[in-house]
């Protein structure tokens, strides 16, 4: 076809194919033009077939290979180039004429970068990781606060009913007062009825403010004793004189009130207590239901309610405090798993850097040791306090990470355990 | 790359500086004479001209027609060159 083409031509029929010549020189002259010819005798079988297809498809099949070369070497310093980088750097250094379509051709000859993406330890795979231990972490304190919560609610419930039961059981007794009325009657010296009812009566109201006097007596007595008396028993002589100051009619039917009580077999509230053997004992009377005041009560029930319980609110204080306990040990765990996920990256880092120096020359020797890395990456004052969290980087990294190995070598005399960086420098992505 | 011979181990892994053309591999004595007659004496003459070439396979087509290689001795030339360039160029 063309045996005698000057170069220019050449080369402008070549890059028509898509295919960019080198230098056209006594040496390669021959070469590009048989290439020329089998360009030419390619696309002309292909158009026969496919008018449709564009005639540079095919050559750059072909091509992608040879341009491979190109951005291989162009690739082996520039790891962190971003492909549009490449395509620049890659016309900048072939470019030797203005025209347009070199340039476009250039294009055509360029390939499309690979990004080989490998897989590292990005931040959602490490949350990955975590995520599955903090949930069940996190359930498990759910369900036992719950648990505790509900519990302490139901004893605070049951504590609160206690203690009003409790107060209003300690206020009046309906019985006595119903007792007091059953009494039977005792008229003295006249037996009608009428005399009887009004005996009868009257018996009953010296008995309900003996009654009354009694109770608050000892209510005062039992809560405090403001007014320092010596027990709650009233002699008998004092009583009788309360109850004439009440009323004088009182004094007359004392004793016969008196025995009625002692006949009685009903409780009446109202207890006679007979002297004792003690010196000074005299026969006094004293209430068996004290009538205390609200706050006293109150307090009362509370102070019973509480001594019984208190076993377990001892027992509910307890898992409370084991449960913060605990919440606080989860929390620290996830914490130190964080900074060792933390610290497992830099190291990667750390040690793929020291490698990638060693490529270039800078450093003596390709691999490193962990006593060096450790020093490097954690600063004089934190290493007493990071030891546990290196020691499990240490381990993660022998039994997850492949790419990095150790080994034993002898630097400097010493004896050391080493890393060493095990991915080709060009396939390991930037990350 | 087990299907590599030692010469090809050998010539890759460290800069050619001076060596002469027989260092290539599938370069052997008469291919190396012939390269020589026409020029070709040390190992950059020819790297020299692959690079002229832009490492392309018609570098293959070259050595067949310079110094009469068969197709297993010229790829194996041209695949020594190219992973040396990868290496160090």
């Amino acid at each position: 076809m063309a045996s005698a083409l000057p170069d220019d031509e050449l080369r402008r029929e070549l890059k028509s194919f898509g295919f960019c010549p080198g230098p056209i020189s006594d040496s390669t002259r021959k070469l590009y033009l048989n290439k020329l010819k089998k360009l030419a005798s390619e696309n002309y079988s292909k158009s026969r077939f496919a008018r449709t297809q564009r005639p540079h498809k095919h050559v750059l099949s072909s091509q992608q290979h040879q341009t491979q070369h190109r951005h291989d070497s162009l690739r082996l310093r520039e790891n962190s180039a971003s492909p549009s980088h490449r395509y620049r750097t890659s016309s900048f250094n072939q470019q030797d004429s203005d025209e347009s379509d070199d340039y476009e051709a250039y294009l055509h000859c360029a390939r499309p970068a690979d990004n080989v993406n490998f897989t590292s330890y990005t931040k959602e795979d490490l949350q990955k990781r975590c995520d599955s231990t903090v949930k069940q972490n996190v359930f498990l304190d759910r369900q036992l606060s719950l648990a505790l919560l509900t519990c302490t609610l139901v004893l605070s419930a049951v504590i609160i009913w206690l203690v009003y039961v409790k107060t209003v059981g300690l206020g009046q007794n309906k019985d006595v007062e119903n007792n007091l009325k059953m009494l039977p009657v005792d008229c003295k010296g006249k037996t009608d009825t009428y005399c009887r009812a009004e005996e009868h009566k009257v018996h009953m109201q010296l008995l309900s403010e003996l009654y009354s006097f009694l109770a608050k007596v000892a209510g005062d007595f039992e809560c405090g004793n403001p007014s320092d008396l010596k027990s709650k028993c009233i002699s008998v002589d004092d009583a009788k004189s309360y109850l004439a100051i009440l009323n004088g009619g009182y004094t007359d039917r004392f004793e016969a009130a008196l025995q009625m009580i002692v006949q009685s077999k009903r409780d009446l509230g109202i207890r006679v207590v007979e002297p004792g053997s003690a010196p000074g004992a005299v026969r006094c009377l004293e209430s068996s239901q004290p009538q205390m005041g609200f706050m006293c009560r109150f307090s009362r029930a509370v102070f019973s309610v509480m001594s019984r319980m208190f076993i377990f609110v001892l027992a509910l204080g307890v898992l409370w405090g084991v449960l913060i306990l605990l919440r606080y040990r989860w929390r620290r765990l996830q914490e130190e798993e964080q900074a060792m996920y933390e610290l497992v990256k830099r190291i990667i880092g750390e040690v793929r850097d020291h490698y990638k120096d060693w490529d270039q020359g800078l450093e003596p020797i390709p691999y490193v040791p962990i006593p060096h890395v450790r020093d490097s990456l954690i600063p004089p004052q934190n290493r007493r306090r990071m030891r546990r969290i290196w020691d499990r980087a240490v381990e993660f990294l022998s039994s997850n990470e492949s790419r990095i190995r150790t080994e034993t070598h002898r630097i400097a005399g010493e004896d050391f355990l080493v890393w060493r960086w095990t991915q080709p420098v060009e396939l390991s992505d930037s990350s | 790359m087990s299907t590599t011979s030692q010469k090809h181990r050998d010539f890759v892994a460290e800069p050619m500086g001076d060596k002469h053309v027989t260092a290539l591999s599938g370069i052997g004595e008469v291919l190396g004479k012939k390269l020589e007659e026409q020029g070709f004496d040390k190992a950059y003459v020819v790297l020299g001209q692959f690079l002229v070439l832009r490492k392309d396979e018609l570098f293959i087509e070259w050595l067949k027609d310079t110094c009469g290689a068969n197709s297993k001795q010229a790829s194996s030339c041209y695949t020594c060159l190219k992973e040396w360039c990868d290496s160090f160029l």
